[in-house]
């Protein structure tokens, strides 16, 4: 099967230069052999796809091939999130990213794994197993946005719907050597997406380059009525506006982070890359957080995003709809519904979620995070007054093997390193991972971050970037 | 010893905007179940909260009827906990930050007034409404969504009457700021009582009671009377009341334990995510206040003072909406105040009486009221026609001007035409012109019979009597 | 109250009823959480406002109070388990 980007293939379609009869009937093929070898997805929604075939739209994404993460609510079609409770749950009413893009009549190729409610960064909890690293099948994808990343990563479809709370499109990007990118919170409505912690939540976008994400971001940006939180700021043109011109543009290289890395490639390859941003004529500058405060970012994280799940996953109780279990009495339904219907590390999550939340622990837990967090942000913003974007390692690490992942990593170096990316959460910042070199086989990944609402002059950095790297465009797949 | 009273009282109201408060869906009450509910209401995952501006015009005028600071940055918080009927597994509220605080409301019970302070008024939200079988029960979630408002007082109410007269005066305003049923039975107002007792001057709360659920105002001030006598006789005995939540049993006439302060649930509230905080616009709460209808209260004062009302009749007279409107609106044709009123509490009271109507179901008009008691005062008509003629148009709608026309009811007052008719009867009863002259008054009354007849009734009455005598007497 | 009893308790409150075998990895994640809110309490916040949203904004706008939203009672009950009357059907619920 052949391999394009979203402007190869709207172009081929626009000039009739393909039969995308045959093109799908292939591209299903592929889903089937990379589904075997990845199991990246949870539904196949090849009769989606085929309707779009019969329809036509001015967009470039017209029949256009893609796929959303398990957590975006498809009318008609299964959406479990990866999560026993909704094993069997067949939503009546679309998520607002899912109607753009049928507007646009883009061929839904299926809904991909991720971590059980997205609430980890390994898909190792997904109720259909882990999701495997298109580069290397022994590795994880990463999550909680991992199947998705591995649609992206292995080539079959040119981009994919994610979710990102902490870092849930970030993280799997940069594991799987692909682009990744949350715009601002407010920017894309959240209407219809399973939530986790609704003030973290974003949309993400996974493709293989930039021009493609500025189409995917555009098509999707913009007011909803249907979440009030979706913001009224005017959307640019991100692909005619890209500029890769650096001139103008000031650097931040975030240290706190970066000297954290002590795999020495990565170190190499975020040292070349900052030497890339000076030739192209950034100025690049040299900026930190206070200490203390990035070590509380994933205590800010964990209180914030684990009490917020469990009011927002409070309506998954087994009365109305998804896994209900016999009981005698109300309460035993939505006990045995409950207890059986999550895994134990979410059942954890809740637990701990209300513990915060509880009134007579949340001044000290839930609302000291939410304060910590106003610090945080604050710090985040005195860095923006002088610099246009922040840069850093995406991870220090290349994707882990499946059996040795785990969400839990407490040491010093894991604890600020792998966990900053949250800090984007924090302030609603656009943030983007993209390819930037290959460790041992693996990709690795840099992610850079902006200021609220500036999506443009994130794309522009990557672009500028992309341009003087090797890494658009790469897939890795096998039979 | 002897003991004061402090009641504090939380009243919901439902309000009857088109939509839900937080979800487009219709509100309604009494339609097939489970047809008016959207994702939102039945607590679908991933659906998103989108508030209603009426719900927070509606919460306004009641803001500005109880005289409250407002809040012009509207922010709502998740209240927390696990109930079948509450779908999303929270309900969305202003813990922190209520619309409207620091009101007050002057009631008069027992020929005193006093003045009730009103700590705050919240927006929210209703639950699913559930019916209860042998053993099951079955969810509607029609209900669930529609938009409420609560009110709380601080405990300033020293006395079971005291609160069901604020009670009164509250589902007054609600019904005057049009912005609920406010029907108890029905469920669409509900209050929930704080009760507690201390020892005279004591500046120390006794332990307090809650008391749920109580559906009328009878109600809440029957369990009040019976849950102070309880309290009452605990403490007398030398124990301690303890803080229980309480039902009270309409069979039993008892208030009953619900559950103990223990087995309280813990709401965790926290701020609502997916609502931002909602800047109101200034001029918009400003123009809600200066397009109040005018209040109860306001409307006893001027009834009395500018339309020299009884008071006892004026607080009839705004009782409902309905009626002080038609009043109100009556008085704008005619400046016979009092005979208006007379009529909204006489006849048309009778009427709605037995019919079971509002006074806005019939047919009758304010013009077609001031019409009619013009017909009377001029003359035109009889009382007794009056009546006939209410009785068409309240049915039919009718100008009485036209009634009368129609069915040729005026009355005939002309010296001349009524003296035509006199004379030909005396003319043709020389019998009674004998009778009269021999000091028998009944003659007068049986020529006026006979005019009457002549003129199918249409004589008035007055101008007959004093005629017919003046005839008589120029023949003896 | 020990560790287990409270946890085990407020499992039940979020409507879970933790196993014996699942209390371990429970107690341990409630410790690694505690070590999060010492962190937290460490840090110095006095004057700061909680951050409720990533940035502090406010709006005006408001939904104008029309039913125009829906859907059919299939539509509603669809997913639920138990059905009866057109209503979701639960055991008796008191008080």
């Amino acid at each position: 099967m052949e391999t394009y980007t979203i402007e190869q293939l709207a172009a081929k379609i626009k000039n009739n230069e393909i039969d995308l009869k045959q093109y799908y009937e292939e591209l299903f093929e592929e889903v089937a052999i990379q589904q075997k070898r990845l199991n990246c997805m949870v539904t196949i929604t090849r009769e989606e796809a085929f309707k779009a075939l019969e329809k036509e739209s001015g967009s470039m994404l017209n029949k256009i091939p893609g796929v959303l993460k398990d957590n975006y609510s498809t009318k008609g079609i299964l959406t479990t999130a990866s999560s026993r409770m909704l094993e069997d749950y067949v939503p009546v009413y679309s998520a607002a990213v899912y109607e753009s893009l049928e507007k646009a009549n883009m061929a839904l190729i299926g809904k991909a794994s991720m971590d059980e409610l997205a609430m980890g960064g390994t898909n190792k909890s997904a109720l259909t197993g882990p999701v495997l690293n298109p580069w290397d099948t022994s590795r994880i994808s990463g999550g909680s946005s991992g199947g998705s990343a591995a649609c992206v990563a292995s080539g079959l479809v040119p981009f994919a719907m994610g979710s990102d709370t902490g870092d849930s499109v970030r993280k799997p990007a940069g594991l799987c050597g692909v682009y990744g990118f949350k715009p601002t919170w407010g920017r894309i409505s959240r209407y219809g997406i399973i939530p986790y912690a609704s003030s973290l939540d974003a949309v993400g976008i996974f493709t293989r380059n930039v021009r493609d994400m500025a189409i995917v971001t555009r098509e999707l940006a913009g007011r909803d009525n249907r979440d009030m939180t979706s913001s009224f700021n005017e959307v640019p043109d991100y692909l005619a506006d890209l500029n890769p011109n650096l001139a103008k543009r000031t650097i931040a290289v975030l240290t706190t982070v970066s000297n954290e890395v002590r795999n020495e490639k990565i170190k190499a390859n975020f040292e070349e890359m900052v030497a890339k941003f000076k030739e192209l004529g950034a100025k690049v500058i040299e900026v930190t957080i206070d200490q203390e405060l990035a070590r509380a970012i994933l205590p800010v994280y964990k209180i914030i995003a684990n009490s917020e799940a469990t009011s927002n996953h409070a309506c998954l109780d087994g009365i109305k709809y998804g896994n209900r279990q016999p009981g005698e009495s109300v309460d035993e339904i939505m006990i045995n519904s409950r207890s059986n219907g999550f895994g134990d590390h979410i059942k954890r999550r809740f637990i701990l979620g209300n513990l915060a939340l509880a009134t007579e622990n949340q001044e000290k837990m839930f609302r000291q995070a939410q304060r910590v967090r106003r610090l945080i942000v604050q710090e985040m913003d005195e860095i923006f007054k002088n610099a246009d974007v922040i840069i850093a390692p995406n991870s220090g690490q290349i994707a882990p093997k499946v059996a040795e992942a785990s969400d839990d990593m407490l040491s010093d170096e894991y604890i600020i390193l792998e966990n900053y990316l949250a800090l984007a959460n924090f302030g609603g910042n656009p943030s983007l991972t993209m390819p930037v070199g290959m460790v041992d086989g693996m990709p690795i990944g840099l992610n850079i971050t902006g200021r609220i609402f500036e999506e443009q002059t994130v794309l522009d950095v990557a672009y500028a970037l992309e341009q003087v790297l090797d890494f658009k465009d790469r897939y890795k797949r096998e039979d | 010893m002897n003991f004061e009273v402090v009641i504090g009282l939380e009243v919901h109201t439902e309000l009857k905007t088109k939509s839900k408060m937080f979800s487009a869906a219709p509100v309604s009450f009494g339609e097939e179940v489970n047809t008016k509910v959207n994702i939102v209401d039945l607590g679908m995952t991933g659906a998103m909260p989108v508030l209603n501006k009426s719900g927070v015009e509606y919460a306004l005028r009641v803001c500005h009827a109880l005289n409250m600071d407002i809040d012009e940055l509207v922010v709502f918080d998740r209240k927390n906990y696990y109930y079948s009927d509450l779908p999303k597994g929270f309900q969305i509220t202003q813990d922190r930050r209520p619309i409207g605080r620091n009101g007050a409301l002057e009631i008069e019970f027992d020929g005193q007034v006093e003045v009730v302070e009103i700590e705050r008024l919240h927006m929210e939200e209703d639950t699913a409404k559930q019916f209860h079988f042998d053993d099951y029960s079955l969810i509607d979630y029609n209900r669930s969504g529609i938009p409420l408002i609560e009110i709380v007082t601080r405990p300033t109410i020293r006395s079971a009457a005291g609160a069901a007269a604020y009670l009164e005066r509250l589902r007054q305003i609600l019904l005057f700021t049009d912005v609920s049923d406010a029907k108890m039975e029905e469920g669409s107002m509900r209050c929930d009582v704080n009760v507690s007792i201390r020892p005279f001057g004591s500046q120390r709360f006794g332990t307090r009671c809650e008391i749920k659920n109580l559906n009328s105002i009878s109600n809440v001030q029957k369990a009040i009377e019976y849950e102070v006598a309880r309290q009452k006789k605990i403490i007398l005995s030398g124990n301690q009341v303890t803080q229980n939540t309480m039902r009270f049993d309409e069979d039993l006439k008892q208030t009953v334990v619900m559950r103990a302060k223990g087995d309280a649930v813990d709401y965790k509230y926290y701020p609502e995510p997916n609502i931002l905080p909602i800047r109101l616009d200034h001029a918009w709460v400003e123009s809600i206040k200066a397009n109040l209808p005018e209040m109860p209260d306001v409307l006893v004062k001027r009834y009395v003072n500018e339309y020299q009302i009884p008071k006892t009749d004026a607080l009839i007279l705004v009782q409902t909406k309905p009626v002080a409107d038609f009043f109100n609106n009556t008085v704008k044709h005619t400046d016979q105040y009092k005979q208006v009123a007379n009529w909204l509490l006489g006849e048309v009271a009778a009427y709605l009486n037995k019919s079971k109507l509002t006074i806005d179901q019939t047919r009758l008009t304010p013009v077609n009221l001031a019409a009619l008691i013009t017909l009377i005062n001029e003359g035109t008509i009889s009382s007794k026609q009056a009546k006939e003629v209410f009785t068409i148009t309240i049915e039919e709608g009718q100008d009485p001007n036209v009634i009368i026309e129609e069915r040729n009811m005026k009355q005939i007052s002309s010296v001349e035409v009524l003296s035509g008719y006199i004379n030909e009867i005396l003319d043709g009863n020389p019998q009674s012109i004998e009778d009269y002259k021999n000091g028998k008054n009944r003659a007068v009354g049986f020529i006026v019979g006979q005019l009457m007849k002549a003129t199918n009734g249409q004589a008035n009455p007055a101008v007959a009597n004093k005629l017919v005598v003046e005839l008589l007497k120029a023949r003896c | 109250m020990d560790k287990e009893a409270m946890l085990k308790e407020l499992g039940l409150k979020t409507m879970f009823d933790i196993s014996d075998e699942q209390m371990p990895a429970l107690v341990d994640e409630y410790e690694v959480f505690m070590h999060h809110v010492q962190v937290l309490e460490k840090i110095d916040t006095t004057g700061v406002a909680i951050m409720a949203y990533p940035y502090d904004i406010e709006t005006t706008y408001m939904r104008e109070d029309e039913p125009n939203d829906v859907i059919s009672r299939d539509d509603a009950l669809k997913n639920a388990k138990e059905v009866m009357q057109n209503q979701v059907k639960v055991p008796k619920v008191v008080g």
